[in-house]
This record gives C-alpha cells, structure tokens and sequence, in this order.
C-alpha cells in the first residue's frame, strides 16, 4: 500500500477502477441500506453549491459503519439527506438513489417517509436538547411518539416507557419521567434519546456525532448503549463521527469523507492498518495517541479544507496534501486496494 | 521544567461555595465547588487539569485568575496573595495572568475587528504612547500565532475555528503574560486544527517561557502537552502527578477509568480492551458524601471507604493519591 508508482506504470493503472465505476462495497444486493451518488446542494447567493457530491456507500444489515470527516465534510448533510430532514428552503437532494430495504427514499412521499421514520428508520443528534421540547416531560414525549407511530394507549405506552429507561439503565425511572429536559445532565438526556431512538427496533439508526459533547466515560457508557441495544434488537447503525478512536472502537467498515466528496472507503482494520488516501492518512497522524509512546508534537495538515465554491473536479485535498502533483487537478480515479477497500486518488 | 525553586502559582486549602436552592422556597443548601484544593505552578510549566464536567476544573481556573475569586483559602501569584487584593491593587497583576477559553466565539465581540480586539488590553492598561506603537505590537501578535497581518482588517466571524482560536490566543498574549489559564482550548476544534493549535501553544511556552494550566477532559491531548497532571474529582484533586509517571502507574482508580474510557485509533488494540464502563456520573453537587467521593463509582470500594475521607499522601516523588486502595500500591 502506498507504493508511489510512476504515473505511467502498468501495474498501478491495472488497479485502476475507470472513473465512471464508483465503489459498490458490499458488491452485493443485501446492504440495508445502499446510497448511491448522494448529491445534496444548498442554495446560496452563490448559486448552488453540492455539501454532499456523488457520495455512494453502504450499511449491511445489523452492522455498524462510520462516516468519518471533519466539520464540512458533509457527514451531517449526508445523514439528513437519508432522513429526509433537510430544510427544503436551504438544501434539497439533487441526484443519486438512497435504496433502504430495496425502496428509493427519494422516491417516497412525506407522509411515507414520516412513517419510516418513526418506525424502522430512526436518528440521534448531537445536542439531545435540540431534539427534546423543553416544555413537556421526559415521560410525556417520549410515550406521546409511541402512542402516534405504534397506536398505544396512553397507560402502555408509559409502561413501555418505563421499561426503556430501565433498559438504557436510567435508576429511578418514574422520577425521570416525571423530569424535564434541562433537569437532566447531558448523558442522561442523550441515553433518553438513545432509548427512545431504539425503542421499536428500527432496521437503521443513524447516530450523528451522539457522544461529541460529552464527557469520555459518559460517551463510553451511551456508545456501549447504543451498540448493545443494536445487537439485540438487530439493528444498523451508521455513526457520524470525527473521532478516529471511536470509529476503531466500534465500526466494521468505515467511509472517510473530505469537502463533500468521499475519499477512502474500507473494513476497518485494513483502513487502520493501510491508509491510502493522503488525507486519511494525515488525520490519523494528526490526532494524539494514548496507545503509543508519548509524542511531543503531532502532524497538523496545514490549510483549511476548501470552500464548496473554491472546489473543482480535481481533488479537493490537493492544496493541502503533500503528495499533491498536476495530474491532482483532474478527477480522481477509484483505486481498488483489494478487500472491498478502495480509495480516491492517483496515488493510493 | 522545575529549575527555579519559587512556583509562580501557589494556591493552598481553595475553597468555592456557592448557595444552592434546588425548588423554589426551599432554603439554599451550601456546596461546594472546590474543596481544599492545593495546586501549584513553576514559571515555564504546563500542569493539566483533568476531569469530567463537573469536577471543578474549570472553577479552578476561574479562582487562580480570581476571575471568580474562592470563598476560602489562599492564591499567592509570584509571593504575592491575592485573595482579599482589592481590584486596584489586583490591576497590575491580572496583566501577567490571562485566559483563553474554549469557544472563541463567544468570547470575542463580533462587533469589533481583529484589530480593535487586539488594541483593548493596550488601551485598557494605558500601556501604549503612540497609535505606530500599537500598530506595530498588534503586528507582532498576529505573526506571532502566524496569522497574517491583513487579518486585523477583519471581524471575527469571517475566520474559521481555528483561526480565531489564534485571535484569543493573540490577545492573551497582548500583554506578556507570565501564566496563562487555557480551558479548553481546543476541544471544539476538527482534530487536523487542534494539533495545528496545539504546536502553536507549545512553539509560545518555549519562545516566552511561558506557564500554562491547561484545562482538558481529552487526555492524550494531555499527554501531548503537560509536563505534570492533576485529576479533579467532585471538587477535589484525587491525584496529581508528573506526565509520565501518571500515564504509566496511575493509582486512583478514576484516573485509571479516564484513561481506559479513552478510545485509541487502532481497532485491533481495541477488541482486545476490556469494555469495562464507569457507571454513572459526576454526583450533583448538592448531594451529601460521606468517606470517599468517589466510591458511589468505584469498583474498588470498601467499607473503609465510606466512613474516611482518603487524605492525598504521596506515594512516590511528586505522585500523590487520595485512595485508600490505590492501584498497584
């Protein structure tokens, strides 16, 4: 991995998937979820500007991917674009297909989706606070959503709610209930989250940076949560994150986006262990290691990523990356590494 | 990093307390924030504070800089108390100690450019002559946190994380200061940004000799930059020690837990782990502990421990531990 082959040598082009092939890294038609030239644009006086271009990747059944950038990757948009909870008066999907258990969600009304939603497709945030009404109980809006998307009557949906805080390991459940939002400290609140999130066994939870502003015991506690809960119930999660420890902790396949565009794509020991693109590469540098012996500095990248203006068909990593050269400024090709892991430039 | 033998700070038995009413009409209960905190800091040094939200860290910081001066105890900075200074006499002395806080955003007007940020300590401190001066010292701050000079023209929201992060950083700076309280400071930064940031602070301790108490819960962030680490729990230090010597032989069971909960980018060192959680969570603080805060959490408990309070003893040369049942010890 990471042999600087000549431009022109035989054996790097052979590895050369033609650009017009996008990775299809499941290779197969069980994925769960399988997304497939997500374009997602924001309208701006600028014109219209892709934060999500040409994203194509997948979520098997019951397993637990990552979608790994840094702010402006275009991670969140990704996820919302799935959820169908974009604000049509800023951004709107523009291209590509979002097949969940074999139905285009692109292609289902907002009353469909609406129902999805509640039901077998489901989301965390990042701020739960955002998410919750400030105005009402824990107890009431959570038994409320039961009772609209699984028709339960009023005392068993709250027996069911009960029952899930006990599960998500909230002590003293009935006084909980009875709280409101801000009464609760932030890992109480998202483990709430977390329960109602999971609470009818969705195919596919989509967690978006769930544990960014907590504390590392409490992240640890609501992501072991999230992940036990999923196994039982047999449910996907895709986790939105910027934390590479995470992603190694808890992902089976990991997709790395850059400026909107993905740009390596693997199972997660191999990305880990052979990082091809220059920019996974250079985040994995950049960030401090407890597992290793101590360093006194660590690799910044230099620069900003570009402004979703400012970016071209070239790849959008080049100003920063230092493997940069001119053939850099055209579109790059999808290599093949071997073992459904592939990455975005010419010299991966 | 202890060559010359006075700290620069010396804070002994800091107390904070604060009233607090958990229903309406109900009588306020006191609790406390900090708890006979001692803390000690040498000119050129970085001492990291770590614990969760909750423990006090960032409480300490505001009590050394007696931005939120403590209820109790003392806070001498270079010999001198602080605590009792009345603000006129405290004036020459907040010049050598600064803050730079986590967001950068809320803590810069956005109404005032980079430049006019920058010129504030000056003007507030009476400490410039002529407008070329002032120009030519807001010059100098901007190279040095290496941002260009043009970005004086500009208001802070037209620069990314990172680079206002350098703004505050800058402005701390205007002053020369001999201490700087740093919370934070980079954990709302993209991780590519926070290691840029992070050698900036390590490039601006060397060149000015400057004393950090760097605030953090990431403690490979930690690693990285301290020299020594001391562990908040609940208000009080549970353990402090030098960088190494806590990394390899942490003894407090918490410390332990924080460093275990700490994911590392390489799955294979992680499905070996043991995924062993600490349950729970920082207790409120109007809640009444007996023995060992930590002990509602720890799986170390004892009876012992819920009768005594563990006093910090040291167990090697500049490592001590409140634990009646420290690890490997």
């Amino acid at each position: 991995m990471g042999s600087m082959l000549a431009s022109g040598d035989m054996s790097s082009v052979a590895r050369v998937v033609t650009s017009d092939m996008k990775p299809d890294p499941a290779g197969q038609t069980t994925a769960l979820l399988q997304v497939r030239e997500l374009t997602t644009v924001f309208k701006t006086r600028a014109g219209s500007l892709a934060a999500v271009d040409r994203v194509s990747f997948d979520v098997g059944q019951g397993e637990i991917a990552a979608l790994v950038g840094e702010s402006g990757s275009g991670k969140s948009v990704t996820a919302l674009s799935i959820m169908g909870l974009l604000d049509p008066r800023v951004a709107s999907v523009t291209g590509g297909r979002l097949m969940f258990e074999g139905t285009d969600l692109r292609a289902l009304s907002s009353d469909a989706l609406r129902r999805l939603r509640g039901s077998t497709l489901s989301m965390v945030f990042q701020e739960p606070m955002t998410s919750l009404n400030p105005t009402m109980t824990i107890g009431r809006q959570l038994s409320e959503s039961l009772e609209l998307h699984q028709r339960l009557a009023r005392s068993e949906a709250r027996d069911r709610v009960r029952a899930m805080l006990q599960a998500v390991g909230i002590s003293d459940p009935e006084r909980r209930l009875a709280a409101y939002p801000h009464e609760l400290s932030g890992g109480m609140r998202q483990r709430v989250m977390v329960a109602s999130a999971l609470s009818c066994s969705p195919r596919l939870l989509l967690a978006d940076e769930p544990t960014t502003a907590l504390d590392v015991t409490t992240q640890a506690q609501i992501l072991e949560l999230i992940e036990a809960l999923a196994a039982r119930s047999g449910t996907a999660v895709l986790l939105i994150t910027h934390d590479l420890g995470l992603v190694a902790r808890h992902a089976k396949r990991v997709n790395v986006m850059y400026a909107g565009r993905l740009v390596e794509q693997a199972p997660v020991h191999s990305l880990f262990a052979h990082p091809a693109h220059p920019y996974t590469r250079a985040l994995l540098a950049s960030v401090p290691r407890l597992d290793r012996p101590r360093q006194t500095a660590v690799a910044a990248i230099e620069g900003l990523p570009p402004a979703l203006d400012q970016r071209d068909e070239g790849c959008a990593f080049r100003a920063r990356c230092p493997m940069a050269m001119p053939r850099c400024a055209e579109p790059q090709p999808w290599v093949n590494l071997g073992a459904e892991h592939v990455a975005a430039c010419w010299q991966a | 990093m202890r060559t010359i033998a006075h700290p620069l700070v010396q804070a002994k038995g800091l107390v904070k307390s604060f009233a607090l009413r958990s229903q309406a009409f109900e009588r306020p209960v006191s609790v406390r924030a900090l708890d006979q905190v001692d803390i000690e800091v040498y000119p050129g040094e970085t001492v990291a504070v770590v614990g969760e939200s909750g423990s006090g860290k960032s409480t300490l910081g505001r009590a050394l800089l007696m931005l939120d001066p403590p209820t109790s105890g003392s806070v001498r900075f270079d010999g001198q108390e602080l605590v009792g200074l009345a603000e006129k006499a405290l004036r020459p002395l907040r010049r050598r100690m600064q803050m730079v806080f986590q967001d950068p955003f809320g803590s810069l007007n956005p109404r005032m450019t980079v430049r006019d940020i920058l010129a504030e300590p000056f003007l507030i401190h009476g400490l410039t002559r002529s407008s070329a001066e002032l120009e030519s010292k807001i010059g100098e701050l901007l190279d040095s946190v290496r941002l260009p000079r043009s970005a004086a023209e500009r208001y802070p929201k037209q620069f990314s994380g990172g680079q206002r992060q350098r703004v505050s950083i800058a402005r701390a700076l205007a002053l020369s200061p001999d201490f700087v309280v740093a919370d934070e400071p980079v954990s709302a930064l993209d991780v590519s940004i926070q290691a840029q940031i992070l050698r900036l602070l390590a490039e601006l301790r060397q060149a000015r000799g400057l004393a950090y108490l760097f605030i953090a819960h990431n403690l490979a962030v930690v690693r990285l930059i301290a020299d020594r680490v001391v562990v908040m729990y609940f208000g009080k230090v549970v353990e402090s020690a030098d960088r190494d010597s806590l990394y390899e032989r942490a003894a407090h069971p918490y410390t332990r837990a924080l460093i275990d909960a700490s994911p590392v980018p390489d799955p294979a060192i992680e499905a070996s782990r043991s995924r062993i959680t600490l349950p729970g969570e920082v207790p409120s603080p109007s809640v009444k502990t007996s023995g060992c805060v930590f002990r509602s959490r720890c799986s170390r408990a004892a009876e012992r421990c819920a009768h005594e309070v563990p006093p910090l003893r040291t167990i090697d040369t500049g490592h001590r531990v409140a634990c009646h049942f420290p690890i490997g010890g």
